[in-house]
Order: structure tokens, then C-alpha cells, then sequence
């Protein structure tokens, strides 16, 4: 059933002495939520422009359906870019800038009328169809982006930073609308962002990226829960790092002793706050350590352990109707464990 | 409600500011429609020199020439202007290009004129009204292309990348979407190259030539008025004032509506 849709072979892109994209490929597959991750710097904005046509890239070559559309000019390509500024036309009303990209189709009359209409209706924004942008909120200037964006029925739908400019409470609203957009309409979004959150919550697949190279791609199921650098383990979610030696059965660290790990090799032991168990009795295999502080974040607790032998406490998240949840006390003693297949090895 | 001191005296100023720049305006609008024409004695209303004035045919021709030279000047120079202004705020910003381009606008009139005079000279170019729209227009690209330019700066470049991500050609984006967002300042920078061109003296006085038939309306009356402050030259410009005025409140309005 999937079929691959959008092809990214080997693009490299230069400013300068700067290498924005740096012989990156990745394939989009047809109908797919597909996020761009990476911290800021780091190429996300330079790709899409490669993609919409506003960069020529120094080598590679992008296939689109099947054909090479390398050498098509921007406004040939049947691809479309949400900007993240949203870039709507201030002199034109709403109704206008759907318009706008239909009638560069040859769209005329009641044909026109009835697609723009449709656009509005599916962001819920018919209601505004007359007025200017320069008379919309945040939210709704994003969603006029979207219908005009969406009314021209791409290919792909390319996203710079959809919601970056809303605030939480928003965002997290539209993040639910934009995905139920994206699988109403089919079409496949590729949508670029550095919010880790974001993109957990929308994408099928997860390209993560640093200086320009992708680090790992994969679901955001996967990128979590085993996470193959240092990078991506800090990049996504909060995680536990400790050093020491893989030895096949066990995680052996200096001055502690040997800590839960799968099988395989590395140097670095990572390991998720919310799969730390904490306990207040002595428990066989556990680190013993001390609370050095606790945070009440509504429904989960985070608590910092300090451990004698570590340089850095050990992080655990409790659901905050755990028994031990109300009642941590810094300097209380507390015994650290967790399952060998819930820790993941890193070479560092 | 408790006046203000600082308010009063402010508004006062402010009084005493409009008194000094409207009162000899509005002293040469009534004499303009003295029947007398002297300006020490009122006499009653009457239009009678705005009548010898449209009998004059010197200065309808001088009027009809300001308003050719005017007319092409600002075309020109808009046209040119726009596009310079567009091209320099695309490039590297350039300190030293921007001196040079807004130089015609600091250097003093009687120094253009005389450079413009040697250069057409130099050329050969025979002088007369399209040695005046030229030379017009050397200033006033000037003008426009400082206007359009601070418009410009608020110009979200965006807007042109989706014009044409939207399927539109440079063509089409240039005419739908960056004109009309610009169009409030191209036209501010208009009106502004009309009504510099149409009093201008001194350049146009240097490079008309010494034909009759390129003097200019602001010629017409310095050579009238070597004879005395004629009532004509009132009624001249009460008409100019009037023109003036309205050139004002068209341009504000379109200020208006821009923001
Ligand atoms: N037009 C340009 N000229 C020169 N350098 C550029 C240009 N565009 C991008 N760069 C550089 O390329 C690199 C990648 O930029 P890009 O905008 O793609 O990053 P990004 O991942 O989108 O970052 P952000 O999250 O901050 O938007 C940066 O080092 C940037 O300075
Ligand atoms: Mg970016």
C-alpha cells in the first residue's frame, strides 16, 4: 500500500562556506504525515525550499511521483509551501487569497466560488471569507494559509514551522485539526518543526536532523523508545544518561556496581525517567541513592536522585498517584531500578 | 475639566504658527478677487483677473508647458525610480550606492543646473522642453526612489515566494501582488516628483534653451514679476494653492487607506 511518493536523493546545499544540506536523502511515502525534526541551524527550512524550488540544490536530485522535478521552477511544481510566517496577501481578503492559486489554474467563475468555499468551510473559516489578514488572529491567519495552501489539491504540502507562531494552548488545538486535515485530505504533509512534542504527536515518521545530515529516521514510536545516538536520546524527551561499560548481560559503571541493560555492546547507558522505578525499600539489584528534589508537574512528578559514583542525579517520572509520589522528602533514601530491555545502549 | 498649562501654552504656539504661515496666503487668496487690484484699498469682489488670465495666452502656454514637463518627469521618474528602488533593496546593502543615488537631492539646485547645462551642451543636445523633463527627472528618480524604498522596507518578501509557489509567473506576481502592496507609496512618490517639477525654477530656467516656446509656468511669473506683483500673479496662485491643496489631500488619503 505504500507507495513512495516524494524522493530526496543525495541533495547537498551550500551557503558559502556553510553546508546547510549535506547529502541528504528520504522518502516520503504517498498520504503520510511525515515531520522534519532538528534544532535550529540545522538545514529543516533550507530542505523545504529545495523541495518548493526556491533553492537549487549543489548536487541531488528531487523526484516527485516518479518524475525529476530538479530543474522545475517553483511555480511549475505540484507541490506547495505553507510559509512560516503564513505570507498572506495583505491587500487581498480571505476569500481572495484562496482564490489566488486557482485562478493562476485557469479555475474561473462558479467552479472558483465553490472550491474556495470548500477551502474556508474545511479550516472553518467561511465565516471570514471578506475580511482583510491584517484583521485575523495568529490562529486564524494560519488556518487561511492552510485553505489556500490545501485548495490547490498538491501533491505535497510542505509546512515551515505550521504553529510555531501560536501559543501552547493553540498550537495544541490546531495540531489536532492539522492532522485530521492531513488525513481527510490525503494529501502527504511534510512538516517542519523543532518542537520534539510536535512532532511526536503528528508525524507518521520522524526525520531527525542535525547540521544537515539525518541522524535517524524513523517512527516516532521507534525514535523514542530506542533512540541510536546520544543526539536523538537528548534531542527527544527527557533521558537518563550513564557511562561505564557494556559487558553482555549488564551495564557495568565505576564505583557502582552493574546496572540493567540489554544485550549488545556500548558506552553509554540511556535510559527514560518514566521507566525508572523508584522505591523507598532495599531492593536487591537496585541503586541505592538519595532525593535531592522533586517537581510537581499535575499529572506526573519528577524526581532527582543523586546517586553516590555519578556526576549527574538520575531522573524518574511517577504517575502522581504513585504511593511514594506525595510523600518524597529530599535526603529521603530511595532504591533505583528498571527493566534490562527498557534501558538502550549507545556507543556514544 | 481643569486646563492644562503646558496645553494651553502648546496650543497657543500651535495658533501662532498657523497665523504666520496661513495669514500671507490667505491675504494674497482675497486680493486675488480685488476688483481694484491695488493691495492697499478693497474695492469688492470680482473675478475679472482670472478672466485677463485665461485671456493671456503667455501664460497659458507657460501653464500648459509645466504641466507636459511635469507630466513626463514624474512618468519617468516613477517608472525609473520604482525599479531602482526595487533593485537596490533586493542587493547587498551598500551604503556608498545609496549616497550616490540620493546625491541629486542634496546638491544644490544652481550646481545641477549648471552641470546638467554643460553636459547637454557637451552632448550637442539642443535644449527646450525635453531638456527639462530630463533634467526633472534626474531629480525626482531621486525622490521616488527614497519613498518606494522606505515602503519597501516593510515589504514582506514572503509574499512574493508564495505568489509564485501558488503557480503564478514573475509577470503576474509583479502586477497582482508586489505593485498593489507598493502602490500606496509609488503614488505618494508620484504626486511628491509633480509638484517638485512644477515650481521648479532654477534647473528648468538653466536648461530650457532660449526659445519662448519652452518657458515653464514658475519662468512666467519671475518674468512677470520683474513688473510688480500684478493681481494676476495673485489669481495665478490662488489657482496654484488651490491645485496644491487638493495634490495634499488626495496623497493623504491614499496614505489613509494604505495603513
Ligand atoms: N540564504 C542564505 N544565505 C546564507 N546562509 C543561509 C541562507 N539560508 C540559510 N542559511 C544557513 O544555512 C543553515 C541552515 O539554515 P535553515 O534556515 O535551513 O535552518 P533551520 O533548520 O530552518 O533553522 P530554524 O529552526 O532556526 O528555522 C544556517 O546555518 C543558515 O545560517
Ligand atoms: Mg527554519
Amino acid at each position: 500500500m505504500t507507495r513512495s511518493l516524494l524522493e530526496i536523493q543525495g541533495i547537498t546545499k551550500r551557503f558559502g562556506p556553510v553546508t546547510a544540506v549535506d547529502k541528504l536523502s528520504l522518502t516520503v511515502n504517498d498520504g503520510e504525515f511525515f515531520a522534519i525534526l532538528g534544532p535550529s541551524g540545522c538545514g529543516k527550512t533550507t530542505l523545504l525550499r529545495v523541495v518548493a524550488g526556491f533553492e537549487t540544490p549543489d548536487e541531488g536530485r528531487v523526484v516527485l511521483a516518479g518524475a525529476d522535478i530538479t530543474e522545475l521552477k517553483a511555480n511549475r511544481r505540484p507541490v506547495n509551501l505553507m510559509f512560516q510566517s503564513y505570507a498572506l496577501f495583505p491587500h487581498m481578503s480571505v476569500a481572495g487569497n484562496v482564490a489566488y492559486g486557482l485562478e493562476m489554474e485557469g479555475v474561473r467563475g462558479a467552479e472558483l466560488g465553490r472550491r474556495v468555499d470548500e477551502a474556508l468551510a474545511l479550516v472553518r473559516m467561511s465565516d471570514y471569507a471578506r475580511r482583510k489578514p491584517g484583521q485575523l488572529s495568529g490562529g486564524q491567519k494560519q488556518r487561511v494559509a492552510l485553505a489556500r495552501a490545501l485548495v490547490k489539491r498538491p501533491k505535497v504540502l510542505l509546512l515551515d514551522e505550521p504553529l510555531g507562531a501560536l501559543d501552547r494552548k493553540l498550537r495544541e488545538q490546531m495540531q489536532i485539526e492539522l492532522k485530521k486535515l492531513q488525513q481527510d485530505s490525503g494529501i502527504a504533509f511534510v512538516v517542519v518543526t523543532h518542537d520534539q512534542e510536535e512532532a511526536l504527536t503528528l508525524a507518521d515518521r520522524i526525520a531527525l536532523l542535525d547540521r544537515g545530515r539525518i541522524v535517524q529516521l524513523d517512527t516516532p514510536r521507534a525514535l523514542y523508545d530506542r533512540p541510536a545516538s546520544r543526539f536523538a536520546a537528548d534531542f527527544i524527551g527527557l533521558m537518563n544518561f550513564v557511562e561505564g561499560t557494556a559487558n553482555g548481560t549488564g551495564f557495568t559503571v565505576k564505583n557502582i556496581g552493574t546496572l540493567p541493560a540489554p544485550a549488545g555492546s556500548g558506552s553509554l547507558l540511556a535510559i527514560r525517567p518514566e521507566r525508572v522505578r523508584l522505591s523507598d525499600q532495599a531492593e536487591s539489584g537496585a541503586i541505592a541513592g538519595q532525593i535531592e528534589g522533586a517537581a510537581f508537574l499535575g499529572q506526573d512528578v519528577i524526581a532527582h536522585v543523586a546517586v553516590p559514583g555519578l556526576e549527574r542525579p538520575i531522573i524518574a517520572r511517577l504517575a502522581a498517584g504513585h504511593a511514594l509520589a506525595a510523600r518524597l522528602a529530599r535526603g529521603q533514601n530511595v532504591w533505583l531500578s528498571w527493566q534490562a530491555d527498557q534501558a538502550v545502549l549507545l556507543q556514544d | 475639566m481643569r486646563t492644562d498649562p503646558i496645553r494651553l501654552w502648546l496650543n497657543a504656539h500651535l495658533g501662532l504658527v498657523y497665523v504666520f504661515l496661513y495669514v500671507p496666503i490667505l491675504v494674497l487668496i482675497v486680493l486675488s478677487f480685488n476688483k481694484s487690484g491695488l493691495p492697499t484699498t478693497w474695492t469688492g469682489f470680482s473675478t475679472e483677473w482670472y478672466g485677463k488670465l485665461a485671456g493671456n495666452p503667455k501664460i497659458l502656454a507657460a501653464a500648459g508647458n509645466s504641466l507636459i514637463v511635469a507630466v513626463a518627469s514624474t512618468l519617468i521618474s516613477t517608472f525609473i525610480g520604482t525599479l531602482l528602488a526595487m533593485g537596490m533593496e533586493e542587493g547587498k546593502p551598500n551604503p556608498y550606492l545609496d549616497a550616490l543615488v540620493a546625491a541629486p537631492m542634496i546638491i544644490p539646485d544652481i550646481v545641477l543646473a549648471i552641470a546638467l547645462l554643460s553636459f547637454y551642451t557637451l552632448l550637442n543636445m539642443s535644449l527646450g522642453l525635453q531638456s527639462i523633463v530630463l533634467s526633472h527627472a534626474v531629480f525626482n528618480i531621486a525622490f521616488v526612489c527614497t519613498v518606494v524604498r522606505t515602503r519597501l522596507k516593510n515589504f514582506d518578501r514572503s509574499i512574493v515566494e508564495a505568489s509564485i509557489d501558488l503557480g503564478a509567473s514573475e509577470v503576474t506576481t509583479f502586477r497582482r501582488v508586489t505593485l498593489p502592496v507598493i502602490a500606496p507609496g509609488v503614488i505618494a512618490a508620484a504626486l511628491l516628483s509633480f509638484t517638485l517639477s512644477i515650481d521648479e525654477f532654477i534647473i528648468a530656467y538653466f536648461t530650457a534653451g532660449a526659445g519662448q516656446g519652452s518657458t515653464t509656468f514658475p519662468m512666467q511669473i519671475y518674468a512677470m514679476i520683474r513688473f510688480g506683483v500684478t493681481p494676476e500673479i495673485n489669481a495665478i496662485a490662488t489657482i496654484v494653492i488651490g491645485f496644491s491643496f487638493l495634490l495634499v489631500l488626495l496623497s493623504q488619503r491614499l496614505n489613509r487607506e494604505a495603513a
